[in-house]
């Protein structure tokens, strides 16, 4: 557990770089380190509006960013009837010492004030109460409808300011809306924001529709469909809601991912009814075949650097990860624990890849170093599948199943230290989600 | 003394903005606009005050919110730590990628020797040594020349590596009092435990008590040293902003004994996170 | 779009020996597959030898049946299917067993009398499968059909395949009872021009 290093300095070695009148003794070095990983205590007080409106607005401004920080369990968002001190105006520094009371560690201050008609400012600071000082200050420029936009821009500013990483909140998730029980379901395109709100369907429900997944710059999204027999893979910029199936091949196409650069498309194609892997470069729509094998090899996925894919196959027996060139050469094996390995993913970060692994009747979750190594699992369930990353490579979104006649079909999300565990509300039943860049 | 850093959107270092202005109300925001957004400049982030010298006889912080002068509220790390490493920090930043010091010259063993497996039983105290590293310590203190401050505050690492092999030796603190340092710092330390290389994240704190148990005085020391460990990662900030809080959070040290306080007035906390 | 439901009556008299194909082929599950054997879908067909003494032989007589359906519709392809034109697969498998193959072989019969039909091969899978996985387990076990009816004498542009995974089930159960059934090959017959 912890060790305890104390060291004596002879005489004044440090105090020669600190310049300060330290009386001249033996000085105590500890290490500490062990700390604690709960989540940073944070008051968000309502934004101050300057008329009924823009208070009003203040207040669900206020709400989303709590509830962001909440979601992502990095942080607390501290309940506003506690705070001792109530602003009037954001441009003077707060009472640290009433928000240290309360044990807040950062405190976001913000006011909205009407730019026109139809337009605000949203202006914050963000403040570290225990060092006293500013950390952030911002200010957006909006359309009344942008508030949500805008509060989680600034969710996403005080993350970063906190946690040293980019947030992730001002972000849209691609899924399948899921109507009826098992035997009898439609499924519906639809795209939401990060958080659940604003939900929008972006196709007709007669087609049977599947894995959707966001290009590089968020506007378009490839899926696969039965609108024509065989099933093909089809992309449909969700802007206009152009519609375009991408060739027409004897066999099934499925799987797609966009490549990060967006040039590319790596799908599985059925000949003969083995299942192999093609990259389909976009502008010319030629495809190159990547995998040869008779096995099944399907769900590939692009490293962030485009050089390097993962993906699943069956070649060895039994399905496991496979990582090889982008040109479909080096392929070798990265999972070698107990049970089948599906579904890999990689990290917009790089550094993980996300699995589903089955083993001993149960779905699970998880990640490992792209050479295999440090594989954790994250979360299992009865039935969970199809994880695809936030734009921060901290967290991973996946459909989870409950079973029986009646099963249904959730979106939850865990992030990388598997601790928290949440689900996304949806408005009907929802599947096959899928993360977008941040948006612009 | 200094502006703010231009900074764009995706820039992670928010957290060590800004000079020290004397002022701390008038700071102007980083311009944000949602459809489309665009940043158009940014804040010239007053820090909160300049800090020439320690407030002397400054009672805990919390039980005196000093109105007239807001930014003095905090015994404040920041602006001795940001005026002591300001100039390091800025190249350190900007040139992230490149370690300032070629990273040949020194091999990394060298640089952090496990202190379990040092061959030598005894740590070498050796005075020479010793006022090389102060001379060379005071160059640095006074110039911004990055590379001689990493290679002093190198050598101070080895220095202090091997002098840890002393445990126990002359010290009257016993260890359960410093056990209980480290159960309070566990309260009040959140680590950044979703950092990338957490174990590299060392931060070194140069604590300064006053009686009672309250901090005077919490500065980052060797920075640009410890940042060598793992260099460019983007939760540098982050660990030291946590290390500095944890400290302010967890006073007064009143646990620590009165009679000793000679031994604890001064104080250098080494967080390493393990997971 | 005719899929067929097993709305017919059930004549006892009549499906004895069919009604031992229709059953979800109570196969062992098995747990681990079997290490894939890479040349399986068509040319392994050359029928092991105990092609059960009974099966050619049940191909013609239930026609005379009161209670069957008029020769040559989309319900007597079904009822000379055994009920409905489905074969089913173990865990994770996409080769046919000896049932299954029984089953194919009058299909096939009934595909050569009746030219004008085309179908879809459509392969399913039980839920216990990621869903792009069973995608492409589905698409093994439609082209094992496909195969074998094309060693059988129909014409291969006369049958499509398409895998539906695990996105179709006919059975909502989460038990090995629903599963055995979830995991088929479904020849769905087309008449001519139909789409």
């Amino acid at each position: 557990m912890t060790r305890i290093f104390l060291t004596v300095l002879a005489a004044s070695a440090s105090f020669a770089t600190l310049g300060l009148a330290t009386p001249a003794s033996a000085q105590i070095e500890v290490d500490i380190t062990q700390g604690n990983i709960d989540p940073v205590p944070i008051a968000v007080p309502d934004f101050i509006g300057t008329d009924p409106q823009t208070a009003e607005l203040g207040r669900q401004i206020a709400d989303v960013i709590r509830a962001d920080l909440e979601r992502s369990g990095l942080f607390r968002a501290l309940d506003p009837a506690s705070f001792l001190e109530t602003q009037t105006d954001i441009d003077y520094e707060p009472t640290f010492a009433d928000w240290r009371i309360i044990k807040a560690d950062a405190l976001a201050s913000g006011r909205i004030v009407r730019d026109g008609p139809d337009k605000v400012r949203v202006e914050f600071r963000l403040w570290d109460v225990f060092a006293g000082k500013q950390l952030k200050g911002i200010r957006f420029s909006t359309s009344n409808e942008n508030w949500r936009r805008t509060a989680h821009k600034a969710s996403d500013a005080i993350y970063t300011a906190l946690t040293g990483e980019e947030g992730y909140f001002d972000s849209r998730i691609v899924f399948v809306d899921q109507r009826g029980p098992k035997t009898n379901r439609t499924k519906r395109l639809a795209v939401m924001d990060s958080d659940g709100h604003n939900p929008q369907y972006l196709l007709g429900g007669s087609d049977l529709v599947i894995s959707p997944r966001f290009d590089p710059a968020s506007q378009t999204v490839t899926y696969m469909s039965y609108e024509t027999l065989p099933a093909q893979v089809y992309m449909l910029d969700i802007n206009t809601g152009r519609r375009e199936r991408l060739g027409s091949f004897p066999g099934m196409t499925f799987a797609p991912r966009f490549s990060p650069d967006g040039s590319q498309l790596i799908l599985t194609m059925v000949k003969d009814g083995n299942s192999d892997l093609y990259a389909m470069d976009l502008r010319s729509r030629s495809t190159k075949r990547l995998t040869t094998d008779p096995g099944i090899d399907v769900s590939g996925s692009y490293s962030p650097d485009g050089k390097r894919i993962v993906f699943q196959s069956d070649r060895g027996g039994t399905p496991q990860l496979y990582t090889m060139n982008a040109n479909g050469s080096g392929a070798k094996r990265i999972s070698f624990g107990d049970g089948r390995f599906n579904s890999p993913v990689w990290s917009p970060r790089g550094d993980k890849i996300a699995f589903v692994r089955q083993n001993k009747g149960k779905f699970a979750i998880g990640v490992m170093d792209p050479d295999g190594k440090n594989m954790r699992i994250l979360t299992d369930d009865w039935s969970v599948d199809m994880p695809s990353w936030s734009p921060n490579g901290r967290v991973i979104i996946f459909t989870k199943e409950t079973r029986g006649t009646n099963g249904k079909s959730e979106l939850w999300s865990v992030d990388l230290t598997g601790r928290n565990l949440k689900r996304i509300d949806t408005p009907g039943q929802a599947t096959d989600p899928a993360w977008s860049a941040l948006l612009e | 003394m200094r502006a703010g850093l231009p900074i764009s959107l995706g820039l992670h270092a928010a957290v060590l903005w800004g000079g020290s202005i004397a002022f701390s109300n008038a700071k102007p925001l980083e311009e944000g606009q949602i459809v489309p957004v665009t940043l158009v400049s940014i804040a010239d982030v007053t820090d909160i005050r300049a800090a020439i010298e320690p407030p002397k006889v400054k009672p805990e912080p919390a039980m005196e919110p000093e109105p007239e002068e807001p930014m003095q509220v905090l015994t404040a790390a920041d602006n001795a730590a940001e005026e002591a490493d300001e100039t390091r920090i800025a190249p350190d930043e900007e040139s992230v990628p490149e370690p300032v010091v070629p990273p040949e010259a020194e091999p990394d063993d060298e640089v952090e020797p496990e202190p379990e497996k040092v061959v030598e039983a005894k740590p070498v105290f050796d005075l020479d040594r010793i006022s090389t590293l102060i001379d060379k310590r005071k160059d640095v203190s006074t110039t911004a020349n990055t590379q001689q401050a990493t290679e002093a505050d190198e050598e101070r690492l080895v220095y202090a590596d091997r002098a840890r092999e002393g445990i126990g030796t002359g010290t009257k603190m016993t260890v359960s009092e410093l056990n209980a340092l480290q159960t309070a710092m566990y309260r009040c330390w959140r680590m950044p435990a979703d950092a990338a290389d957490l174990e590299l994240l060392v931060v070194r704190l140069q604590v300064d008590m006053l009686p009672g148990g309250f901090v005077r005085d919490v500065k980052v020391i060797d920075r640009a040293a410890q940042r060598r460990r793992a260099p460019g990662n983007a939760f540098w900030d982050v660990a030291e902003m946590r290390a500095v809080q944890a400290v302010t959070k967890c006073a007064p040290y009143d646990f620590l004994p009165e009679e000793k306080f000679d031994q604890w007035e001064s104080l250098i906390l080494n967080f390493r996170p393990k997971l | 779009m005719t899929v067929i439901k097993k709305t017919f009556a059930m004549s006892a008299a009549v499906l004895v020996l069919a009604a031992c194909a229709t059953k979800p082929v109570p196969e062992p599950e098995v747990v681990e597959r079997p290490a894939p054997q890479p040349e399986i879908f068509v040319q392994q067909e050359p029928e092991p030898a105990p092609p059960q003494v009974i099966a050619p032989p049940t191909i013609q007589p239930p026609t005379i049946d009161p209670n069957a359906p008029i020769p040559g519709s989309v319900e007597d392809f079904a009822f000379q299917s055994g009920g409905e034109p489905r074969v089913f697969f173990g865990y994770d498998r996409y080769q046919l067993s000896n049932d299954a193959r029984d089953t194919l072989r009058r299909q096939a019969n009934w595909l050569n009398s009746y030219p004008e039909f085309t179908a879809i091969v459509e392969g399913h899978a039980d839920e216990r499968g990621t869903r792009e996985y069973n995608l492409a387990l589905g698409a093994r076990r439609a082209d094992s059909v496909k195969a074998f009816l094309v060693s059988q004498g129909v014409s291969p542009d006369r049958l499509t395949t398409v895998s539906y995974g695990k996105e179709r089930p006919i059975d909502g159960r989460s038990s090995e009872a629903g599963w055995s059934r979830n995991r088929n090959g479904f020849t769905n017959l087309r008449a001519f021009g139909q789409s």
